[in-house]
């Protein structure tokens, strides 16, 4: 080969490397961007880590039990009066039901305000055979639950029956791959608003007063 | 003049002196301030494991960017575990903070993502960021540190919101420290580099049908797992799914029987005696004819994982972080039935007789029915105890005779549970209902007498006959095949059960042999692990440690001991 030929390879070779490397293609397993941005503050401004939905749900004519053992009607216990805040967690579980509950936990007393005392919030327990009413009083003491918070157990055959009807099912049927979901509706005619991920407070607030047509 | 002639001494023997002085100077000063150099492991434990700061303080800290929480369930064990290998739950992956890990660069091993990549059932926001992870340097003290405090990596970048930002001091920071740089850095006894120990305890009168039954299973599936084994590690370049990744990890299990003496009170040493000689990784199964607390305590001292023993007594109350139960036994089937009278809606009051004797299986469980119910007004409990049938029969006959309001009897058979049959036709007599655990229906081979079936009910907490479990047939596929004779289903498929458990976990774990992580992993997974139909659900979590929580009551159909119905729904006490 001549100088001119041999040129020309190798620029054809330095583009057939790099064109597709600035396709995003190769250098894509480099350069990762970071998960979150280096500078990021909390607050509002922050990009969101939690995807946001709306649907109506009818919730199953079950019979739950409450953490006073006393039976819970479901559907008439939703459709009263009144914004309802809805969780699915478990006692037992270590990483997401702790922040789910203390989301809502540390935003009571602004909840409170916000509503005049007229929300609700409703945690029922995905593990209804090891989550006794024992065990969800002893959940609520932890988040120092106010008297507006109730906590649901009942027959393995009704939860499941919610989870299918809140659309919340996780796969296997293992509860250890359920999701952090939060539902909020703001009246027994609303639609629910449906929010996977992981709240902070003033997430769950923010959330809220946009559920509830409060301005920021 | 003593100068003069002490001059040319110390010229000889100071820089010795000298010398000697400084090493036994150091010396007392090393002793000295150890204490107060020297972090406290100990500290680091609690503070990791508890939520405890060195002031007895619950740990303080923000998570999710602005919750602000003083609560010592917040601790590092929580969502890193107990053994620092991390957990991945609800779609979030919480990475492991060994020791090793941590002080190292990270390293991306497939073999230890692979479950999370592709057998956990998890959604797609958690796939991606399973697949996107980042190199990061090592942490040293100060970066680590600052990753607790601030939640920023040694790459510059932020830690997830679901990591808290801790108020720890520096006392408390640096008893973290020395706790991290050594959890988890080593494995665990009872394996090495060929083979994991494993081992089943029997004791001495245990019924031999029983123990072959257990021990048939178990050897067919040790043998078969060993074989399967052993293939892979004969064809190291066959690679199927990866299986080459995985090749540091195989082990052969070595499975023994540890026979245990006549005599209870030497269960400890010669647990201990066995234990020295063969450390085990875990203990499988086992039965004993009596009280499995001793192996129980041995278990939680020695921190060896005991999957699944046959026991109908677990030991309540003592502390349980290493065994596994099927159920709460006989303790549970007295909270069903404490369940099912209270459920009763006759107002009428009724005198409950609690029969039983002294020993354990009887008495324990006997006190919990008393116990529940605690409180019922309907319900007067009359204690009734016996040390032979013809003390039982005589008692009976005085304390019936003086009741007045109509009698539900309630027996603890205890060894007795054959004998009992017998004597049910004259505690029918005074009695409106007879209630009996499960092994007393088990027990009885030949029919109870028709006359008093209809006053019979036993608790049942096992899925009943008829009930339809898709797994069961695969077990039952697995035994026939290996010409395993099915002498006990329930028994073996049980037994199958906690093996399968075991051989996944051990799977799952690679090659980090931890046993608390090995326990981690049975936490997470026996709820959708086969369940070959023994019970209506088999489920756990983390530190839960009964995978079955509930029971029937049950009549005989007529009076046929091989069928039974429900009386009610499933009772979870």
């Amino acid at each position: 080969m001549n100088l001119s030929t041999k040129r020309l390879a190798g620029i054809c070779l330095g583009l057939g490397f790099c064109l597709p490397a600035r396709s995003g293609g190769i250098d894509q397993a480099w350069t990762l961007g970071a998960p979150e941005p280096a500078a990021s503050a909390s607050g509002p401004s922050s990009a969101r880590k939690y995807q946001l939905g709306e649907a109506q749900y009818q919730a199953p004519d079950v019979g739950l039990i409450d953490a006073d053992g006393g039976g819970v009607a479901l559907r008439p216990f939703l459709a009263a009066e009144g914004p309802v805040l809805l969780q699915f967690v478990f006692v037992t579980c270590s990483t997401v039901c702790p922040l789910l509950s203390a989301s809502l936990s540390s935003a009571q007393t602004e909840l409170n305000a916000l509503s005049g005392g007229k929300h609700r919030l409703i945690s029922i327990s995905i593990d209804p055979e090891q989550d006794t009413p024992e065990q969800l009083r002893d959940y609520a003491k932890r988040f120092k639950a106010g008297g507006n918070w109730h906590f649901l157990t009942g027959p393995p055959d009704d939860i499941k029956a919610v989870l299918q009807a809140f659309d919340a099912n996780y796969s296997s049927g293992n509860k250890m791959y359920h999701k952090p979901l939060t539902f909020m509706r703001r009246s027994p005619d609303a639609v629910w608003r449906r929010i996977d991920g992981l709240l902070g407070k003033q997430d769950l607030i923010a959330e809220y007063r946009r559920t509830m047509g409060l301005s920021d | 003049m003593v100068s003069g002639l002490l001059r040319p001494i110390i010229k000889k023997t100071g820089p010795l002196l000298m010398l000697l002085g400084l090493a036994a100077g150091g010396y007392w000063f090393n002793g000295y301030y150890r204490e107060i150099l020297t972090p406290d492991i100990a500290l680091g434990e609690r503070l990791y494991q508890q939520g405890v700061d060195g002031g007895g303080h619950a740990l303080q800290g923000v998570t999710q960017n602005d919750i602000a929480f003083d609560d010592a369930q917040f601790n590092c064990a929580q969502c890193h575990r107990r053994s620092g290998f991390g957990s991945s739950e609800g779609g979030n992956y919480v990475l492991p903070v060994t020791g090793t890990i941590l002080f190292k660069p990270r390293t991306f091993e497939r073999a230890d993502l692979f479950n999370k990549l592709f057998k956990e059932s998890q959604g797609q926001v958690f796939r991606a960021r399973m697949r996107s992870a980042y190199q990061r340097p090592a942490y040293s003290d100060e970066s680590l540190a600052r990753a607790i405090r601030e939640g920023v990596d040694p790459s510059g970048r932020q830690l997830s919101p679901l990591m808290p930002r801790y108020r720890l001091n520096d006392t408390d920071m640096a008893a973290l420290m020395a706790y991290l740089h050594q959890l988890s850095i080593r494995n665990d006894p009872g394996v090495d580099e060929q083979t994991v120990y494993l081992a089943t305890v029997v004791g001495p009168n245990v019924g031999s049908a029983d123990k072959t039954a257990m021990l048939a299973t178990m050897r067919e599936f040790v043998e078969w797992l060993n074989l399967e084994t052993q293939g892979n590690l004969d064809h190291p370049n066959f690679s199927p799914g990866y299986r080459s990744d995985f090749a540091k990890a195989f082990r052969l299990w070595r499975h023994e029987v540890w026979e245990l003496p006549a005599d209870p009170r030497q269960w400890p040493t010669e647990l201990a005696s066995r234990y020295r000689r063969q450390p085990v990784f875990a203990f499988i199964g086992g039965m004993v004819n009596g009280d499995w607390t001793p192996i129980h305590d041995f278990c939680e001292t020695n921190r060896v994982p005991c999957l699944f023993p046959f026991t109908d007594l677990p030991p309540a109350g003592n502390t349980n972080r290493y065994s596994m139960y099927f159920n709460q036994g006989l303790i549970l089937e007295a909270k069903a039935m404490g369940r099912f009278l209270r459920a009763q809606k006759d107002p009428e009051p009724r005198t409950v007789v609690n029969i039983h004797s002294g020993e354990p299986r009887s008495s324990q469980p006997a006190k919990t029915l008393t116990q529940s119910l605690h409180g019922d007004k309907r319900y007067l409990v009359v204690d009734l105890t016996f040390e032979s049938i013809e003390q039982l029969r005589d008692q009976w006959q005085k304390l019936a005779r003086q009741q007045s309001a109509p009698i539900q009897a309630v027996i603890w058979p205890g060894t007795f549970d054959k004998a009992i049959a017998a004597e049910l036709p004259l505690l029918a007599r005074y009695a409106e209902r007879l209630l009996l655990p499960s092994p007393a229906l088990e027990a009885n081979q030949t029919r109870f007498p028709a006359d008093i079936a209809g006053k019979l009910y036993f608790s049942y907490p096992y899925e009943l006959p008829t009930a339809y479990h898709p797994h069961a047939f695969r077990v039952r596929a697995w035994m026939n095949t290996r010409d395993l004779a099915i002498e006990n289903q329930r028994l073996q498929f049980n037994t199958y059960y906690a093996l399968n458990l075991l051989q996944f976990g051990l799977e799952h774990v690679v090659d980090h042999f931890s046993r608390d992580y090995l326990l981690e992993y049975i936490e997470n997974e026996a709820e959708n692990q086969l369940n070959p139909g023994t019970f209506p659900r088999l489920s756990l979590g983390p530190g839960q440690r009964f995978a079955s929580k509930g029971a029937y009551i049950v009549q005989l159909v007529n009076n046929d001991q091989r069928q039974i119905h429900p009386v009610g729904d499933w009772i979870i006490p």
